[in-house]
């Protein structure tokens, strides 16, 4: 089973390429591979361990999880580049960059790991620079990030996979030290949450789920599975970082948020604000703390996908999605304003959203201990309000849009059922939990504290 | 440079071409820039020859000229297409597109900087398991490279900057982890590493075409 889970991807790589004229059959080919891969790792619990070469090679349940549903994910992203184009070469890459981040996330060998992670991230970089843009150097600047990060990681593999008799070359305390650093750099918490935003930016679904969603999720997890072993010597501090990188992640996600006068822009310090939220629940060392991070980072990728479709689609009726130009939009794009609007609504915490009731849980835990800094947290956490208020206020005058085109209906449709679907999780938490219960499990089968 | 001068044979062959290489990494013609590249990655290779064996001295220079080669052809298109004048329209006078770039009097200053800082890190911080004449490289590389990734304002050359500091990095690390698997990955890497950046380039060449075309 597992050999096939690894090979799919670049099989599907192959395939895409062939098709990448024929929107239509990518889009579903990619789709359905998409959610075949994720219908495998969920179904194949029991896959026995493969040893290649000497090298082992693993999918842990947690991380099976997490990449099944960054799976799910891109499969719905996949199905909108039918009304939606993207560049004809994204899903040849998306598939690569997952085929590599399979690799990284099977092979127990640490030094592979990290090779075949700067492989799937560059591979992540190219789907960033294939989607429209203005002529920037984001692109060549996130690979040298990507590549100082894993300088920092295969110095630290080097360290742990070194001989005994090799230890007295640098010191082995160094190499957790290094592996965190890395990670933390690539899963782009503050401060170095700025690399990811260019990318968050871009006017590409495919390159937001695999930087937002695939690269930061499956990394984050990796990471927290490592902490009783090659972090071990630092699992006390591990936490503590996170929760203090996730609150300031969450505060300059939500300023972030204010200054943007695009929707895109607003998406992606959205998203990074949320990815706080995950960070601190994680970190916490609370008992619930595994399960509130996993259900933020779950709210955060369903976020994610709708408002990018939805912005993707206001962009297709409008031309742009300057927030100037969303005057009068919802008569033109009524499923996708909505969509939008409560998947932002989402990202942002606030009631009656499924994201209302992870980032309450999470200000309720900080001002028991910490007063202020819950006050400091709420303020930064209201500040999206602003931005998004400003949207709606446009979005609803009722006004003429010369030059604008009715919305597709399909990925339309699809904005607004995850908005929904958000809804009905922010009012009825505990059906969805019921839903998810079985998955649940595996998502949150990590240990955070020490 | 008296430590350099004492050391003698190849110590003293490395750095006059690592010399070389950072002169010919300022000049401003995208398409000559290769020389340096492959010279690098032609002097790394032959430096851990004698160390790592035929074999992975053949993948490590197969994988030099390669990547040189990958990125000739972008640098290429990317003088061809900069180089040539723009059709002007009403009220636009220039005549070709203009990067906002530090001359090449500023490089050869930063990358002489750069060279001096990893002369005095490679005396300070010796590694015993990797060889004077390579570690010297290793370093030079790494400090060169990362200059160039922060003085320059196009992709292809912020690549190559990325590239050079990778082959710096891989000098040393590859003395030390010998094991085939490893070098054939870190191999698979470069290149990944090195269509990212060409695919990047050519994006970057085509949205400013399509923005001067535009304006």
């Amino acid at each position: 089973m597992i050999t096939v889970v690894l090979l799919i991807p670049f099989a599907a790589a192959g395939i895409t390429y062939a098709l990448r004229n024929l929107r239509f059959a990518a889009a579903t080919f990619s789709a359905a591979t998409a959610l075949g891969l994720a219908a495998l790792l969920i179904l194949g619990a029991a896959t026995p361990e493969l040893v290649i070469l000497g090298r082992s090679l693993i999918l842990l349940p947690p991380v099976r999880a997490h990449l099944a549903f960054g799976l799910v994910l891109l499969a719905l992203v996949f199905l909108t580049t039918w009304h939606l184009p993207e560049n004809g070469l994204s899903p040849m890459m998306a598939f690569l960059s997952l085929g590599f981040m399979f690799l990284a996330a099977a092979t127990q060998t640490m030094s592979l790991s990290v090779l075949f992670a700067i492989a799937s991230a560059a591979g992540m970089v190219m789907t960033v620079s294939s989607a429209p843009a203005r002529p920037n150097l984001w692109a060549v600047r996130m690979l040298a990030i990507i590549v100082a990060a894993g300088f920092l990681m295969v110095a630290a593999a080097w360290i742990v996979e070194q001989p005994v008799s090799d230890t007295a070359i640098v010191p082995a305390h160094m190499a957790p030290i290094l592996l965190f650093l890395g990670y933390w750099v690539l899963f782009a918490a503050f401060p170095f949450s700025v690399w990811q935003l260019p990318g968050l930016k871009t006017d590409s679904s495919i390159a937001r789920v695999l930087l937002g969603v695939v690269l930061s999720q499956t990394l984050l997890v990796q990471a927290l599975l490592q902490l009783e072993t090659n972090l071990a010597p630092i699992n006390a501090l591990v936490p503590v970082l996170l929760f203090y990188a996730g609150m300031a992640t969450l505060i300059m996600g939500g300023i972030g948020v204010v200054v943007q006068h695009r929707l895109s822009g607003m998406l992606a310090y959205l998203t990074m604000g949320e990815f706080g939220a995950a960070l601190i629940a994680l970190g916490s060392g609370a008992t619930f703390a595994s399960s509130l991070g996993t259900l933020c980072l779950l709210y955060r990728g369903v976020g994610l996908v709708a408002m990018s479709i939805g912005v993707r689609v206001l962009s297709h009726s409008l031309g742009d999605d300057d927030i100037e130009r969303m005057r009068g939009v919802f008569r033109r794009a009524p499923m996708a304003v909505a969509g939008t609007l409560m998947a932002g609504l989402s990202l942002a915490g606030f009631p009656p959203m499924a994201g209302f009731s992870t980032r309450f849980a999470i200000y309720r835990m900080i001002a028991s201990e910490r007063p202020i800094w819950a006050i400091a947290l709420v303020i930064a956490g209201m500040l999206p309000a602003v931005a998004l208020t400003r949207f709606a206020v446009r979005a609803f005058q009722a006004v003429p849009v010369p030059g604008s085109r009715r919305e597709p209906l399909w990925p339309a449709v699809l904005v607004l059922s995850l908005g929904i679907l958000l809804l009905i999780a922010g009012l009825w938490p505990q059906g969805v939990g019921t839903l998810l219960a079985q998955w649940g499990d595996l998502l949150v089968g990590m240990s955070t504290a020490p | 440079m008296n430590e350099l001068l004492a050391l003698g044979g190849q110590v003293l062959q490395a750095a006059m071409t690592l010399t070389v290489a950072t002169l010919l990494f300022a000049l401003s013609d995208r398409r000559l820039l290769m020389v340096p590249v492959a010279l690098q990655y032609v002097l790394v290779a032959s430096l851990m020859g004698p160390s790592v064996g035929l074999p992975l001295f053949g993948i490590r220079l197969t994988m030099g000229l390669s990547i040189s080669a990958i990125l000739y052809i972008t640098a290429t298109r990317m003088e061809k297409v900069l180089g040539q004048p723009i059709r002007p329209r009403a009220g636009n006078r220039s005549p070709r597109i203009a990067l906002p770039q530090m001359g090449a009097g500023f490089r050869v200053l930063a990358y002489a900087l750069a060279a001096l800082l990893a002369v005095g890190l490679w005396n300070s911080y010796p590694l015993p398991a990797v060889p004077a004449a390579l570690q010297l490289s290793a370093v030079w590389l790494l400090a060169v490279g990362g200059s160039i990734v922060l003085t320059s304002a196009d992709p292809l050359r912020i690549g190559v900057g990325i590239l050079v500091a990778i082959n710096g990095f891989q000098a040393a690390y590859l003395m030390l982890e010998t094991s085939l698997l490893i070098v054939a990955l870190t191999g698979l890497v470069d290149l990944v590493i090195t269509l990212a950046i060409a695919y990047a380039s050519d994006r970057w060449i085509e949205s400013t075409m399509g923005e001067v075309r535009g304006s």
